[in-house]
């Protein structure tokens, strides 16, 4: 298998990096507000030199923290425990880090390619990850989530009545499974369904296939609303 | 002391005083997503947080402003000592 969206060592990179931009939030804001802190409590006169002491305390050191907290807060997006503090997701939350489950998403959570970012690596075509524009798709996810009823829904229910808005991308599959290798041509199935699986008609997490991804049935299940 | 000056006076250190409660919030803000990488907190510090953040900074430009404007005026009725 090859995959170039992540690694271990990419993983370990990112944990570190995680920390360093929390530190300089943290740093950064802190000293903003030192500074504003001291300005309220002393209120000296505005001179040149308090003026430039606040040009840092509400100018450079908040810009600072606003910058490193976008792509903190970006960053942990990615991972696991992200997507499982909603409840609706416990069931898939629980399943993933289950190290006897045998689900496709178990078997690929305990891969260290894909990490304690299992969902991102999985779902970044839909999800609140990757660029600007899926985040900004994914903000749908948080106001279904506060303000469309999933805050108050069983989680019984939710496993029923909430889907994947579109289908599953098999390029998302593809990106580590790659089909021009023998190997895969070799299988009668997906040479037959080749044109079916290259337009998602047929997904490759399909019952049958290699699915279902999660362990909840979804045949039985009415699709009343999407995610 | 004209109307005006008397303005530029009182908004100028009032402004800066805004502008400090509104970015200590938004640090507070901030600072909380970091620490509870949750979704509402992420997003609030991604949204609100940098709503907030850049009126205080407005507040300070604005007072700077103000402060350029109404100095020399102010100052002229400064008896020396």
């Amino acid at each position: 298998m090859t995959c170039g969206r992540s690694s271990n060592a990419f993983s370990v990179s990112a944990v570190e990096q995680a920390t360093w931009l929390r530190f300089a939030v943290l740093s950064a804001s802190a000293a903003a507000a030192a500074i504003l802190v001291w300005y309220l409590v002393q209120r000296p006169p505005l001179d040149l030199r308090v003026k430039l002491w606040l040009l840092l305390g509400l100018g450079v050191f908040p810009a600072l923290a606003a910058a490193t907290s976008t792509v903190a807060g970006m960053e942990a997006t990615t991972h696991r425990e992200f997507c499982g503090s909603c409840h609706v997701m416990d069931s898939h939350f629980q399943n993933a880090v289950d190290p006897a489950a045998q689900s496709l998403a178990a078997r690929h959570s305990r891969n260290p390619f894909f990490g304690d970012r299992s969902c991102y690596v999985c779902h970044a075509d839909y999800g609140m990850y990757g660029y600007a524009l899926t985040k900004a798709g994914g903000l749908r996810h948080v106001y279904e989530y506060y303000l469309g009823g999933y805050r108050q829904m069983p989680l019984e229910k939710a496993l029923k009545v909430i889907h994947l808005r579109k289908p599953y991308d098999n390029l998302n599959c593809r990106q580590c499974h790659t089909t021009t290798v023998d190997d895969w041509q070799s299988v009668p199935d997906h040479s037959a369904f080749k044109a079916e699986l290259d337009s998602n008609r047929v997904s490759c997490v399909s019952a049958g296939c290699h699915g279902y991804a999660h362990p909840f049935t979804k045949a039985q299940s009415t699709p009343e609303t999407s995610r | 002391m004209s109307l005006r000056e008397r303005l530029l006076r009182h908004s100028v250190p009032g402004l800066l005083r805004l502008a400090c409660f509104l970015a200590l919030l938004a640090l507070a803000l901030i600072g909380y997503s970091v620490l509870d990488p949750t979704p509402l907190p992420v997003i609030l510090a991604m949204s609100v947080g940098h709503v907030i953040g850049g009126t205080a900074f407005a507040c300070y430009l604005l007072s700077v402003v103000l402060d350029a404007i109404g100095s020399p005026r102010l100052h002229e009725k400064v008896p020396k000592v």
